[in-house]
């Protein structure tokens, strides 16, 4: 327990520190990157890992929470930080629907199927309803996040806001998986028939999970928006999807640190592979499908492992030898 | 109504349907055999007609031999793609074909970035040599889609000769059927993948090749193809390939007068809702059987 309060307080210092250390505004702006895509791909890591189903289309919540959130700022005037409530109750909503519709009959590849071509319908429908949400260029002038007359306006606020964000994401999900549901929806995960038979009803449950993950990738495409100031369909684009993909496979799927760890990686990868535009996502994808065929369980799992062995070796290093 | 722009869009509906049909023929037979889903199809047709594009303007070639290096080219790239992305995790214990899922979509995405990096972001046309026309009633038929049509017809007549007629299409049904069971009687599964992914490829390619005429080729094409060759799949049966030749022509068609009727902007959104309200209600396809 001691070591465990430790090794969380080193983590969250470094986190506090950072922004410290990387001083230039573009340095933190990519700080404040990862902590949207960590929340984010901690979100879709709730049906992934989590519940063991998948979606093709969480990409669609991230920009269904930014236009809730922004939406409700331009027309309502209301303060950025409600709007990140309001795009987690629209999501969950939209979400619950989608889920219970979905995940009542369908598993696996059919699911799969399902979700891509809801997420590529959203996709149609933001790009083309141009008068609400601005077509392909937008809404611009969205307000920055305000906070009792505080306004998050530098790179270096907006990081720490979305740190307490993450933090707060991170402490939800660790809470919601020691849970009576977290525990029902595990037991689901495990052997569904069995878990069916003592009575844990699979819809309800699935369409819990998948409501608060599709609530808080809304929150994290409304984090994005309202720092960016401008809303646009793009954020429906598939490539959100790969970028959550990549977030979760290179950190280590079912996990809270593995998520985080992806994240961290995909964005200082993806900017050094900044010089072209084409080959980095190309070799974005080469990276997920290295750790697809090699390492599927990811980063954070095999360093974990990694640590084990080598805390075993170092601990008893003679009795290798020395045992008959 | 005007009875002459109604034919006219039967006749696009039935040229992009014959297309709908080549496409979903080599997703169903994936599914079929090898019970993946290949999320990289749609970047097969894409490479079938920037490939026949690159002959034809960078090396020249007519368009006949240009035609059938493509396919060859792109029956190489399925074999590949099987190779580096299909059969090591296929062959893997546990959920093999989730993980093939993930794989043909990173391969996906490499193939659309590769080929935004190799031909650009722009458009391309095709000079292609059937340029005549006819017309019949008002409604103006091109020999392009006289050509698809018949391409398609013999293809799938041949597709159909193949799979029924010689050993190899034997070799891939009795996989399709119990993979385990045709392991016992000595069937080598691998190969059949490999034939599988050479065919499904080659049909992707043919898809590729006649699709330039009909809609714009860039390096982005494959997704939305693959949307449509999946509702297509998912409405006809996974894995029936009489179905997804009825519901290809159906849904090229649906799809054209949706277009001209009531909106073009949403005439895919129309399509792939009926790909979800197919998968909600009867998930294995209006085409099973039994």
């Amino acid at each position: 327990m001691k070591s465990n309060i430790l090794k969380y307080g080193i983590i969250l210092a470094i986190a506090i520190i950072a922004p410290l250390v990387l001083t230039s505004d573009y340095h933190r702006y990519l700080l404040f990157l990862c902590c949207v895509f960590a929340i984010l791909a901690l979100s879709a890591d709730i049906i992934f890992g989590g519940m063991g189903q998948n979606t093709f289309g969480h990409q669609a919540f991230f920009g269904i929470g930014a236009y809730a959130s922004a939406k409700l700022a331009l027309s309502l005037g209301m303060t950025p930080l409600l709007g990140f409530v309001a795009a987690f109750v629209v999501c969950s909503v939209v979400g619950a629907f989608i889920g219970y519709v979905c995940l009542r009959r369908l598993r696996g590849m059919y699911l799969a199927i399902t979700t891509f071509g809801l997420g590529a319908i959203l996709f149609l429908i933001a790009r083309n309803w141009y008068q609400f949400t601005g077509g392909l260029t937008g809404i611009a002038g969205l307000p920055v996040p305000r906070l009792f007359g505080f306004e998050f306006h530098s790179e270096f606020s907006q990081y720490y806001l979305a740190l307490a964000l993450l933090l707060l994401t991170i402490y939800l999900i660790r809470r919601l998986w020691r849970s009576r549901v977290g525990r029902a929806v595990i037991s689901l995960r495990e052997d569904e028939p069995v878990a069916m038979s003592i009575g844990i009803s699979p819809t309800f449950y699935y369409t819990l999970m998948f409501a608060l993950g599709c609530g808080i990738a809304g929150v994290s495409g409304a984090l994005y928006v309202h720092s960016l100031t401008v809303v646009n369909p793009m954020l429906f684009h598939f490539q959100y999807m790969l970028i959550i993909l990549i977030a979760m496979f290179v950190g280590g799927m079912g996990t809270l640190a593995g998520p985080v760890l992806g994240a961290i990686v995909y964005v200082w990868v993806s900017e050094w592979l900044r010089f072209s535009e084409a080959l980095r996502f190309m070799i974005l994808g080469i990276i997920l499908l290295i750790f697809i065929i090699f390492m599927p369980r990811g980063i954070y799992p095999s360093l974990v492992s990694l640590w084990g062995r080598l805390a075993n070796w170092i601990r008893r290093p003679r009795l290798r030898g020395e045992l008959p | 109504m005007e009875w002459t722009i109604f034919g006219q869009q039967l006749w696009f509906g039935l040229e992009r349907g014959a297309v709908y049909v080549l496409f979903a023929m080599g997703l169903t037979l994936c599914f079929g055999v090898m019970g993946i889903v290949n999320f990289a199809h749609g970047e097969l047709v894409m490479l079938g007609a920037m490939g026949v594009y690159s002959l034809m303007t960078f090396a020249g070639l007519p368009f006949f031999p240009a035609v059938v290096l493509c396919i060859l080219g792109v029956a190489v790239v399925g074999i590949i793609l099987n190779r580096i992305a299909i059969q090591p995790l296929l062959l893997k214990e546990g959920q093999g074909a989730w993980s093939v899922l993930l794989s043909t979509l990173a391969i996906s995405w490499i193939l659309i970035h590769g080929g935004y990096a190799i031909w650009g972001p722009n458009t391309q046309i095709l000079d292609f040599p059937f340029k005549q026309g006819l017309n019949l009633g008002g409604v103006s038929i091109k020999a392009t889609g006289i050509a698809l049509l018949v391409a398609a017809v013999i293809a799938v007549t041949a597709l159909y000769f193949f799979l029924f007629k010689t050993k190899i299409g034997k070799i891939m049904r009795a996989t399709s059927q119990n993979s385990i069971g045709a392991k016992l009687v000595g069937i080598n599964v691998n190969m059949a993948y490999y034939y599988t992914m050479v065919v499904a490829a080659a049909l992707a390619a043919i898809a590729g090749i006649f699709l330039m005429p009909v809609v714009v080729a860039y390096a982005g094409m494959g997704q939305g193809i693959l949307v449509m060759g999946f509702a297509v799949v998912i409405v006809g049966g996974m894995g029936n390939v009489t179905g997804c030749v009825y519901v290809g022509l159906l849904m090229g068609l649906l799809e054209a007068l949706f277009g001209q009727y009531v909106s073009p902007l949403y005439r895919s959104v129309f399509i792939y809702g009926i790909m979800i309200l197919v998968l909600l209600i009867k998930p294995e396809g209006l085409f099973a059987r039994r």
